[in-house]
């Protein structure tokens, strides 16, 4: 492949892995302090319908940024009340909270724009012009076009690191995914800082959820988000619970998943004759999480206190 | 009480404690947390509804009137009660299979994908079976979508025991896996001889079940998951296996003390729920038109099992009332969709909003407990409505 080619391709790695991103980098910090949650499909959908409906009435897309993330928001108010003073299992309100967006939107968007199979058209966010950047090589040619977003992620994803690694109040959401009783003993009140641990994970997985539509297509469709929470998942524990790892985790993700359309467009086959099915493809982070899981490919170690409510 | 919770389990989750026994991550006592009073459920339902009422008018419908349509859709007619019992069989099935997993303390959201594999089996399998005499081939299509259910469980059951994988991380990659395995085959090696849609041939039609009544959707399959209703809380209530599913289920730590062979009761545990899992679309679609395998087969029919599960206070025959339930909102929706304008997936908020009613009612408990100054844990215990 040329190097404008290569550009292409690691650019289109970058818009497919923008909302992964985002929304594990939000799980990354809400499963630090030792919450998980199963429904960050639920903010993906919820986001992306959201920006998508303000942007269709006031045509402006940063109005359809702040609608998402704040819809977002609202969600993960409600899964921090539920999980957080009222203890109530994780697992379970986050597996609701998938089909309460499922609904949600789904109802909403045909009650707004009725059933006709009329496709929803607005406006994108606009691209970031990044000045000498964009002359580099390669590089330029991948950040070329793309808007603050995707941008955005890759700047937060260091800056989390350095927040949860090197600061304080990083080491005080740690204690509260490992051992929430030392941290409580130390003065922090475990409730609210969890519970802000949520709000930050579902104001990030918010702006993943915004790309979809705003940020990407220019449309939505009823459950757009197809799994990527999941992944999002995923990408939590492949990348170590670490937002590093996170963020090299979601690229190779993004790869993949570029890689697919590539392959079908370069006609690539397989020694033995025949393409691989994409579906095999989009298989690959899932059967990689397993075998990362089982410790076949070195250890990952979750949060001790992961999933487990604090009660003193 | 719920139906069918005996003391004794609250009593060993008490012993244990909501911080007991946290071995495998994600949860210590889930029975204590979830089974509660019955006497708040109805308040839960009102809410849920109530809730649903506030979407309707969002877009514009009248509750009421969209509240009768679906009534009249569920039950107005002999035809709508008919189609309310077909909606609820995978529904009981997909409930049956979250409730034992539950019971056990088994956080198993896998049934979604164990009903993708068996289905994907049973049509592979299909034109091999259809050789068969008819009982016969009924029951392998049957037996091979539970075994191939089973299979699939056991996965996530062996990666939780041997590799200490929470399940419920493993149980949503291997939904992942086995929606990217139905969408590979029916694209492609199992696509339909016209091959103009992503969906499979239907079963050679020797396997189709008989029709039980005219014009209805009525099949002889809908019975089976209320046979295994009564099985499965036979075997919970009334056998050595059931007893040392719940003992697990209360605290994993006081049931190996006590002698339980832990590691095989949760194997065992996640191979009947998968089987369970496995049999609900391979009911449908030996008994339903089109008879085909597509993508959206399930359309989430395995993630509904928890909502069944929980309004049916994970009680077997609680969890038939409550698919029965389910099942009424699902064939009325479509009624309101029609009459009132309320899409059918509105059903799916009315679901999530009655488990949050229900999930947090323990919670609202031991809060208001705390708050009149007698907490600590045994506040958190099960005594969710008073």
């Amino acid at each position: 492949m040329s190097a404008p080619e290569w550009s292409l391709l690691l650019a289109a790695a970058l818009r497919v892995s923008a909302p992964l991103l985002l929304a594990a980098l939000g799980e990354t910090v809400s499963e630090a302090a030792g919450i998980i949650n199963i429904g960050l499909e639920a903010y993906l959908l919820v986001s992306a319908f959201a920006a998508a409906v303000v942007t269709q009435f006031t045509q402006n897309a940063w109005l359809g940024l702040l609608a998402g993330v704040g819809c977002s928001l609202g969600l993960a108010a409600l899964f921090g009340l539920l999980v957080v003073p009222l203890r109530c299992n994780q697992v379970v309100v986050g597996a609701a909270m998938n089909l309460l967006a499922l609904g949600a939107t789904g109802t909403l968007y045909r009650g707004i724009f009725g059933v006709t199979g009329k496709v929803l058209s607005v406006p994108l966010l606009p691209a970031v012009s990044l000045g000498p950047v964009e002359r580099l090589p390669l590089l330029g040619g991948v950040l070329h076009g793309q808007n603050a977003l995707p941008i955005g992620g890759l700047l937060i994803a260091p800056l989390l690191w350095a927040l949860l690694y090197r600061t304080r109040a990083g080491l005080v959401l740690r204690s509260l995914g490992e051992r929430p009783e030392a941290a409580d003993t130390a003065g922090f009140s475990v409730g609210r800082w969890r519970f802000g641990a949520v709000l930050a994970g579902g104001a990030l997985a918010g702006v993943g959820g915004a790309y979809l539509s705003i940020g990407d297509t220019g449309t939505f469709i009823e459950g757009m988000s197809s799994g990527r929470g999941f992944v999002a998942l995923a990408i939590v524990i492949f990348g170590r619970w670490n937002p590093l790892g996170v963020l090299a985790a979601s690229l190779f993700y993004g790869l993949m998943g570029a890689l697919q359309f590539h392959v079908q467009a370069l006609g690539a086959v397989l020694p033995w004759g025949g393409a691989i099915p994409h579906q095999f493809i989009l298989m690959l982070p899932q059967v990689m999480t397993l075998v990362v899981l089982a410790g076949l490919a070195g250890r990952a170690r979750q949060p001790q206190a992961l999933g487990i409510p604090y009660d003193r | 009480m719920p139906l069918g919770a005996g003391p004794t389990d609250e009593q060993i989750a008490g012993a244990d404690g909501p911080q007991g026994g946290t071995e495998p991550g994600f949860v210590a006592s889930p029975n204590s947390a979830i089974l509660s009073g019955a006497g708040s459920l109805a308040l839960s339902v009102g809410g849920a509804l109530a809730v649903g009422a506030l979407l309707m008018v969002a877009v514009g419908s009248h509750p009421v009137t969209a509240y009768a349509a679906l009534a009249s859709g569920a039950l107005g007619s002999s035809y709508a009660l008919t189609e309310t019992v077909v909606r609820a069989t995978p529904l009981l099935f997909a409930g049956l299979a979250v409730l034992v997993s539950f019971r056990c303390g088994i956080w198993n959201i896998g049934a979604e994908g164990q009903m993708l594999m068996a289905s994907l089996a049973v049509i592979w399998a299909g034109p091999a079976l259809a050789g068969l005499p008819l009982w016969v081939g009924w029951a392998a299509a049957l037996a091979l979508g539970a075994a191939v259910g089973a299979g699939w469980s056991l996965l996530a059951g062996a990666l939780r025991l041997y590799r200490g994988v929470p399940e419920v991380i493993s149980t949503l990659m291997l939904n992942l896996i086995a929606y990217q395995l139905v969408s590979w085959a029916v694209n492609g090696p199992l696509i339909e001889a016209a091959r103009s849609q992503p969906v499979s041939n239907p079963l050679p039609q020797a396997l189709w079940l008989p029709s039980l009544g005219g014009t209805t959707r009525l099949h002889l399959g809908v019975g089976l998951p209320w046979i295994l209703v009564g099985l499965v809380a036979f075997a919970l209530a009334r056998t050595a296996f059931g007893f040392r599913l719940r003992a697990v289920g209360a605290g994993e730590r006081a049931a190996r003390a006590c002698g339980v062979p832990v590691g095989g009761v949760v194997l065992s545990t996640f191979a009947l729920s998968g089987a369970l899992a496995g049999l609900a679309p391979v009911t449908d679609l030996l008994g339903l038109y089109p008879h085909r395998l597509s993508e959206g087969l399930l359309s989430g029919v395995g993630y509904q099992g928890i909502p069944v599960a929980l309004l049916g206070g994970l009680s077997p025959w609680g969890c038939a009332v409550s698919a029965l339930f389910f099942g009424g909102l699902a064939s009325g929706s479509d009624a309101m969709e029609q009459m009132a304008g309320v899409s059918s997936v509105s059903v799916k908020v009315l679901q999530a909003v009655l488990v949050f009613f229900l999930v947090a009612r323990p919670g609202v408990g031991a809060l208001r407990q705390l708050a009149k100054g007698r907490g600590g844990p045994s506040a958190l215990v099960g005594e969710g409505d008073e």
